[in-house]
């Protein structure tokens, strides 16, 4: 029986049963919300094991404000923005290096080709799609789509972990929902046509 | 509806019924590996704290220190008379003619 004011209590006196409880109660939320946002295995498995080293450290600074839950979203989303940016910071000093170095190294910025294991057969291709046009959505809008669509939470859990009130909620999917549909009549013109 | 609008459609709803992702089976090993890697690089606030209050208290006691020993220094005439006398080490005519 998952108790969370005992398991707190258990990972502020430092218990490792405890801490290993908590990595296996979620593992998968936080994976699969990094890899929504991330959409690279690999990225998504650095960035889960930051977020348990971190609130490993930091629990002692958790106050109890919020579910455990909703500070570990916030703890993994926070991380994979900062690994995104830090992406397009390294891509952004790679083009300026071929710019003045002529250097071959430098990969272009081409569109993400991203399958997610947990897609059904028939839909791969289509989800493939629909995660390229994800990806170019701006931050906010694609944190609350990727808590709605893939993590099943709902507008009062998502404006907890990202600190804005329902309303907002609900015009970030709303916009996002625009903007998708944009993205992808975009694809369809150019490709499917 | 027309070829667009179904295309559209489906890859809206290429997502549902999605399922969770697998997280490797090493994943806490690898965690556990990663906090133990990063503790002698991990210096609590606790500690930090403790650090600059001493740091700060060694600094006011030596400025105390310095300070009472410049009062010390700046003792007056009176009181090198005083005890020049108490101790008899200078004539008593010799310190009139100053």
């Amino acid at each position: 029986m998952f108790d969370e004011l005992t398991m707190i209590k258990e990972l502020k006196e430092g218990k490792e049963s405890a801490f290993k409880l908590l990595v296996e109660q979620f593992q998968k939320k936080i994976y699969n919300t990094c890899l929504g946002l991330l959409q690279n295995n690999e990225d998504a498995e650095d960035a889960t094991q930051e977020v348990f080293v971190i609130v490993y450290k930091s629990i002692h600074q958790f106050k109890g404000e919020s579910k455990l839950s909703t500070w570990m979203y916030r703890i993994a989303v926070t991380k994979s923005l900062e690994h995104i940016r830090m992406k397009n910071r390294k891509k952004r000093f790679a083009f300026l290096q071929h710019l003045f170095t002529n250097d071959d190294g430098f990969i272009k910025n081409e569109p993400k080709h991203f399958y997610h294991p947990g897609v059904q057969l028939e839909n791969k291709e289509r989800a493939t799609i629909l995660f390229s046009a994800i990806d170019q959505l701006p931050e906010n809008q694609k944190t609350a789509f990727i808590l709605s669509k893939l993590e099943d939470l709902s507008y009062t859990e998502i404006s907890e972990v990202m600190n804005l009130s329902v309303s907002s909620i609900e015009s970030l999917l709303f916009r996002a929902k625009q903007n998708l549909q944009k993205l992808l009549e975009n694809y369809y013109q150019k490709n499917e046509k | 509806m027309n070829k667009k609008e179904k295309w559209l459609t489906d890859v809206e709803n290429s997502l549902n019924g999605i399922e969770s992702a697998e997280v490797s089976p090493y994943l806490y090993h690898k965690i556990i590996t990663r906090i133990n890697g990063n503790a002698k690089e991990y210096v609590s606030n606790r500690f930090v704290f403790a650090s600059l209050v001493s740091f700060f208290l060694l600094l006011s006691f030596n400025l105390f220190i310095f300070k009472s020993l410049d009062k010390g220094n700046s003792t007056s005439k009176n009181d090198l008379i005083k005890v020049s006398k108490a101790f008899q080490l200078v004539n008593e005519n010799e310190i009139n003619y100053n």
